[in-house]
């Protein structure tokens, strides 16, 4: 993380983009999105705009790529060219390589895969727009879209990431922050059962800062977990008010 | 101990419940595969409807993969056409299978020409599930009174939860299409449905009508459902009734 | 795409259940204790050709890293210092899991996760690295090169990264009157590793924590953290691997199990470099100047 001249905290602690420390950016969320998916999400956090779609289970192919007691997981994290500030190539770096890998683990920590066994549940994660944050961006949006494609888990995962800027604890570094901070550690978690999915620390943290930062991580992703139920229940309330009535 | 036996309920009949949501405690008879336990507590793994039968708990998915299940009645596309049997795509994640025992072909004449013309590739039919383990393909029969192939109509494909509501719940709808464009309206368990009438335009009408209701999300009322059909009929030169 | 991997070797029931029945009273199948780590070897200057090396056994697992400094051109928001590339391969001699090819998610998370751990902390002093500001300066490929898997991958190549990155010599690279980049004879001076770096992985195999994992822990383990480390204890970096979670008081003991860990790695490293440049200096004043491997290699 390079140095920057740009003063990324004021004097009264206020962030480049007028945020407090603790505060996340506004997020948006809307599941069942593309209509060919079996089930898909939309999520944004301020500029970070990710879109998820999830496709299956359905017949791996080819057969030897099956497992026979559970299903297989395909997860691509991708960045569209026109994501970032410059182009970037739409081939696939080191880097979508190795956040592709830790979603994926992420989200085998939650589903159900034993339940089909012999199939493939494939997970495309494009990023539309880059801002920071984005691998916990794509986890939110991707366990939205399992649960919208109504494939069984253990519970959602909501991610946020923490950043070390200034000296100062920050929570949902934007690309600036994280471009000009000291630490940028992404946080994904099943929070109605207290676990914890995906944990990266880029750059340095004391160890009391580690344990600091996690706490902070783990506040704002009870706040994220809240809108993503909202969402999801928002799709489904008007069917049980005219069952309700029809009742 | 007794607080551990008496169970404690945190859902009502027909709540909609999400993937971790609490559903019980203690000792509770839950009957789905679609709930899980982490210690004495009980949650939800999908998004769904809670359903409270004689003290059992059952969750109703919203959105599902469909997996068979034994006596379900699919409607099925033939895919492959093999030496004993034949491979049908039953829009599950899992293929299906209907060895020619399951038909009324003597299995004695079972050759692979035999087998060809009595189904092909790109035939629809009407088939039960006979057995299902996840573990092997699902078993399919064309024994059974109604059961065998499709010659006529058209068949669609629909979402399940959309679904599950016509065959379970909704079948006012279902029968108020079905009358409006005087056609036989047969849903599968497997979220097909075949339309058979005296013409394709009626077929197609009736298809129109239960996509309207699939992208109302059911928010239609029957006269409303009613006017719609009639103004599409109008538009196609007012075959009357 | 990253896709379930379906050609695990099969750990048998009885097998994990055995792992799991000795952790509980405080043994491992290799006779261990939970927090021991395993025998440690370290051969540094394993390559004569290269500008920096490292040969590193951590038990069965083996890992040589080889340090080539080449010029190039700089980042364009560094124009000032030289670049650090870490690279990692899993070439397929090291395990029967491992196919030939370009490098797999594994290799990629691996050199990231090294390469995280020197770059935010600027453990490397790339000013050094410079032939002309802005134009040309000296990119420095630290390859890791896996040769044998038996587990716990990450804590050997962070070992012989470091290992091999303080035995790096700078090549005497000087731009000629028409701006082109000639190398002379001799190095400038050693590399600059201005804060050590050291990565320590503990797995969490039902309710315990176990340093270094063989490969088989590491299948039956619910998830792995490794964290980085500076010699000053400052965490440096941190990766959750595998398939499973972990609840913030797993983290917390797993922080502080790899900071142990890591501590003990770095006192090893110490030991066996102090040792070897002893021995270094005598031969050096024993044979006037000619190096061992340049013997070799003739």
């Amino acid at each position: 993380m390079g140095k920057s001249n740009i003063k990324l905290i004021d004097e009264n602690g206020i962030r480049i983009d007028g945020r407090k420390p603790d505060q996340i950016r506004p997020v948006s969320m809307s599941v069942g999105v593309l209509k060919n998916a079996q089930g898909s999400a939309l999520v944004s956090f301020g500029k970070t705009t990710v879109l998820a779609a999830v496709y299956g289970p359905r017949e791996a192919l080819p057969r030897h790529m099956t497992l026979p007691d559970r299903a297989i997981l395909r997860v691509r994290y991708h960045m569209a060219p026109f994501s970032t500030t410059e182009r970037k190539s739409p081939a696939p770096t080191r880097r979508e390589v190795e956040l592709s890998k830790v979603i994926r683990e992420s989200l085998e920590a939650s589903v159900f895969t034993e339940l089909y066994p012999r199939t493939t549940i494939d997970i495309f994660i494009e990023v539309l727009q880059a801002d920071g944050g984005t691998r916990t961006t794509s986890l939110t949006a991707a366990s939205l879209a399992l649960a919208d494609a109504g494939i069984p888990m253990r519970d959602l995962i909501a991610g946020v990431a923490v950043g070390k800027v200034e000296g100062m604890l920050v929570l949902d570094i934007n690309e600036a922050e994280d471009s000009g901070g000291q630490a940028d550690m992404p946080v994904g978690m099943m929070p109605n059962l207290g676990k914890i999915v995906l944990l990266q620390l880029n750059g340095s943290l004391s160890r009391e800062e580690f344990k600091e930062a996690m706490k902070m991580a783990i506040k704002a992703i009870k706040e994220i977990y809240l809108i993503q139920k909202q969402t999801l229940r928002e799709k489904y309330a008007k069917i049980t008010e005219e069952e309700r009535e029809v009742e | 101990m007794s607080d551990v036996i008496k169970p404690t309920f945190y859902v009502q009949q027909k709540d909609i419940v999400l993937p971790g949501d609490l559903i019980a405690e203690g000792r509770v008879d839950i009957n789905s595969i679609y709930i899980f336990k982490e210690g004495s507590r009980y949650y939800s793994s999908i998004v769904g409807f809670v359903e409270i039968k004689d003290e059992k708990v059952f969750l109703i998915p919203v959105e599902h993969a469909y997996l068979p299940k034994p006596n379900d009645l699919v409607i099925g596309l033939i895919t492959d056409v093999g030496p004993t049997y034949w491979t049908v795509d039953i829009n599950s994640p899992y293929e299906g299978q209907l060895p020619v025992s399951e038909t009324l072909l003597r299995q004695t004449q079972a050759t692979i020409d035999t087998l060809r013309k009595f189904l092909s590739i790109g035939d629809h039919v009407l088939l039960k599930v006979i057995s299902f383990d996840r573990l092997r393909d699902p078993v399919l029969s064309m024994r059974g009174k109604g059961l065998g192939k499709i010659t006529s109509g058209k068949v669609i494909e629909i979402s399940s939860r959309i679904s599950n509501m016509l065959l379970y719940r909704k079948r006012s709808i279902v029968e108020t299409i079905a009358r409006e464009t005087e056609t036989n309206i047969f849903i599968g368990n497997n979220a097909r449905i075949w339309i058979s009438g005296k013409d394709s335009i009626m077929e197609d009408l009736a298809v129109l009508a239960l996509k309207k209701v699939e992208s109302t999300d059911l928010n239609i009322s029957t006269l409303d459902l009613i006017d719609f059909i009639r103004q599409e009929k109008e538009k196609r030169g007012g075959v009357s009734g | 795409m990253s896709v379930t991997p379906s050609v695990y070797p099969l750990v048998p029931k009885i097998q994990k259940e055995t792992i799991v029945s000795l952790l509980e009273v405080g043994k491992r199948a290799d006779g261990r204790g939970l927090e021991d780590i395993r025998k440690i070897s370290i051969v540094p200057d394993y390559i004569g050709k290269s500008d920096g090396s490292a040969l590193v056994y951590l038990g069965d697992t083996l890992v040589l890293v080889g340090v080539k400094i080449e010029p190039g051109s700089p980042y364009p928001d560094t124009p000032d210092e030289g670049v650090l590339m870490i690279n990692a391969e899993f070439v397929p001699l090291a395990s029967p899991l491992f196919e030939p090819g370009p490098p797999d998610e594994n290799a990629y998370e691996l050199a990231r996760i090294i390469d995280r751990s020197y770059r935010e902390i600027k453990a490397i002093e790339l000013k050094d690295l410079v032939i002309i500001p802005g134009q040309k300066v000296l990119v420095l490929w630290n390859d890791i090169y896996v040769l044998n898997h038996s587990g716990n991958l990450i804590d050997a190549s962070a070992m012989a990264t470091l290992v091999a990155l303080m035995r790096t010599k700078i090549p005497n690279y000087e731009a000629s009157e028409g701006g082109f980049i000639v190398k002379k004879e001799g190095y400038k001076g050693g590399l600059k590793v201005k804060k050590k770096v050291i990565t320590a992985t503990v797995a969490k195999i039902g309710n315990y924590y176990i340093a270094d994992p063989t490969e088989e822990e590491e299948y039956v383990s619910d998830a792995r953290l490794s964290v980085s480390f500076t010699e000053d204890g400052v965490i440096a970096g941190m990766q959750k691997m595998g398939p499973g979670s972990l609840e913030e008081k797993d983290i917390d003991a797993m922080v502080e199990l790899s900071w142990k860990v890591a501590q003990r790695y770095l006192t090893e490293i110490d030991s066996i470099l102090k040792s070897f440049e002893q021995k270094s200096e005598g031969r050096k004043l024993e044979e006037s100047g000619s190096s061992p491997q340049e013997k070799k290699e003739d």
